[in-house]
């Protein structure tokens, strides 16, 4: 085909007005351009994330607004660029005035992890060995195992469970609010930024202090109406101290009882998938820049989604996708709906307390062209899209922005 | 737009690509004005056009090691703009003013009232982002069919469909504007 060019029409348009870059325009890019490049390593995606979306917060000047979405991925990879592996002590406090629980804890960017219940009421052990995708828990005279964990939500996958519960709330309160503002201080001697931003939860707010020295976030207060609504803090800190791999099994006690589950899923080449499953996979046809795929999982019947509130139908012939960047994780999901479509709700949220409603999105493209889904940015949740198309339950799930979890979910087509 | 790498920008590009930031500067130095033009005509407002020019130059540097070469590197460069347009844009809700699926011989009768009253900026803000990125791309920046598809994730007869009536548009508020000019 021929090109044509209108010379006059061009030339005009080439007369308006062409702003030049704000002043500071080129120091901010080669800063940017100088920070070195993400290394590709799978961390616990709540710990890192969080750690990274504080750390993403910080950067910016005193004074000015909150770290767009891309800040925050930047940084997410910034942050952990060199380290390998994160450990210290895990303080928690619910109540004013209430005890605490202490939990030690290694993270490591091989995805393992170990959890160390602390004191004479804390027996609870856990590891997960992300190499035999095994978890163990010991907890006085149980000992349990998990194998056939799923790559990702909503299926019941590998959980740093202690730190989840003070920290992924904090991923998802930053991802669903804006505003915030950043100060320098002194925490325990040390220079520290502390960060005050609503969780996005109403009436909810949150002050970060994070450890300017390594990046890390150490203390953490809600606050709910202006009172005290809970707290987490980490003691000996330490970033990148040896974790041997034979740190993430445990072995049961002589006088343990033993108790094995089996999840139902297995890992599979994505040429296999539809083998298993009977259908053809959803892939997604674009993913955000540096995504790759990690894992690709299958089970014939899997635990039902949802929780007590609004329990799905039991999960079958389930294919399960995983892809990273970094730290940052994705898992587009397909499941059999079953003879009753309408008994579906959420998958991944389930009817959990929510700070808003769902956002009801017109699907534009690919597989999913023409189906209604719901888009949910909440602070109690993964961010996520979900849709019913077809015969298949479709969940999207993942550390991403509006924008990109909907242009995922438009981009998947039949493998 | 050729092709072909100028030996400048070649030289430029293999030192970017070996973590030379000054050399990639130096490559984005020869389409910045061109990358301005674009993004400010699509998002209207100059700091989210740095924003956008941002995110997009920290892309294109980190994805070097993954630009194969099998088009220009101007192609790649806009095509990363484009993209990060696109993700604002959908951001903030308001990809497209007037949606390309109704924007039908119907929305000709409102452009022409456009066109009448207001001036060649103000019926460029006016089109559908998707038109207004192919005249932009082809005539005020001298890119062929096959280039801007490439850009635009479009195929080249969709490209020269969309140019035409995004130039039919246009074309009637420049010769309006030329006819009620001074002198």
């Amino acid at each position: 085909m021929t090109t044509t060019h209108d010379h006059e029409l061009g030339a005009a348009l080439r007369g308006l007005e062409v702003p030049q870059h704000g002043p500071e325009f080129e120091a901010e890019l080669r800063r940017r351009l100088a920070q070195p490049p993400r290394r590709r390593r799978p961390w616990l995606v709540a710990v890192a994330a969080v750690l990274a979306v504080v750390v993403a917060s910080v950067v910016v000047p005193r004074g000015s607004g909150v770290a767009s979405a891309a800040q925050v991925r930047e940084a997410i990879g910034n942050a952990f660029a060199s380290a390998g592996t994160v450990s210290g002590i895990f303080v928690n406090r619910e109540q004013p005035g209430g005890g605490a629980s202490r939990w030690r804890f290694v993270l490591s960017s091989s995805g393992s992890f170990r959890i160390t219940g602390l004191g004479r009421n804390n027996p609870t052990d856990v590891a997960y060995d992300a190499q035999g995708n095994v978890q163990y828990g010991s907890d006085l005279g149980l000992f349990t195992r998990y194998v056939g964990l799923a790559p990702g939500p909503p299926d019941s996958a590998s959980s740093a469970w202690v730190v989840q519960r003070g920290l992924s709330s904090v991923i998802a309160a930053l991802a669903a609010s804006s505003g915030g503002r950043v100060e320098q201080i002194d925490y325990h001697g040390r220079p520290a930024w502390l960060l005050r931003t609503p969780s996005g939860n109403p009436g909810e707010r949150l002050r970060i202090t994070v450890d300017r020295e390594t990046g890390i976030p150490v203390h953490y207060i809600r606050l709910r109406n202006g009172r005290f609504a809970g707290e987490w803090r980490i003691d000996e800190l330490r970033v990148d101290a040896q974790a041997p791999a034979e740190r993430f099994r445990l072995r049961p006690g002589k006088d343990q009882s033993r108790t094995s589950y089996d999840l139902g899923f297995q890992r599979v080449p994505l040429a296999e998938v539809s083998a298993t499953v009977g259908y053809r996979p959803l892939v997604p046809g674009w993913l955000p820049s540096g995504f790759e795929q990690d894992e690709v999982a299958v089970a014939n019947d899997s635990r039902p989604t949802g929780d007590e509130q609004h329990q799905n139908p039991l999960s079958r012939e389930v294919a399960s996708l995983h892809y990273r960047r970094g730290l940052d994780e994705l898992t587009i999901t397909t499941r059999l709906t079953g003879a009753d479509p309408s008994a579906w709700g959420d998958p991944v949220t389930g009817s959990s307390v929510r700070a808003g409603e769902p956002e009801r999105v017109s699907l534009g493209g690919g597989a999913l062209r023409g189906k209604m889904g719901e888009l949910v940015l909440d602070p109690n949740s993964v961010p996520h899209v979900w849709a019913i198309a077809g015969p298949l339950v479709v969940t999207i799930a993942g550390d991403l922005d509006r924008a990109e979890l909907l242009r995922v979910a438009e981009s998947l087509h039949a493998r | 737009m050729t092709d072909e790498i100028p030996a400048t920008d070649e030289l430029r590009l293999a030192r970017a690509r070996r973590g030379d930031t000054d050399a990639f500067a130096a490559l984005l130095a020869a389409f910045d004005e061109s990358h301005r033009r674009l993004v400010f005509r699509l998002l209207g407002d100059r700091e989210r056009m740095d924003d956008v020019l941002q995110e997009a130059y920290v892309n294109a540097y980190r994805g070097l090691p993954r630009f194969a070469g099998r088009s220009a590197i101007g192609t790649w460069l806009y095509r990363i703009v484009y993209n990060a347009c696109l993700d604002e844009l959908r951001r903030a809700g308001r990809r497209r003013e007037v949606p390309l699926d109704e924007w039908r011989e119907g929305e000709g009768e409102r452009m022409e009232a456009v066109a009448q009253r207001l001036d060649l900026e103000a019926a460029l803000a006016a089109l559908p982002v998707e038109l207004r990125a192919v005249v932009l791309l082809i005539d005020a920046e001298g890119l062929t069919y096959h280039e801007a598809a490439d850009v635009l994730g479009l195929a080249p007869g969709t490209i020269a469909s969309r140019l035409n009536r995004a130039r039919g548009s246009l074309r009637e508020s420049l010769e309006l504007t030329q006819k009620g000019a001074p002198g």
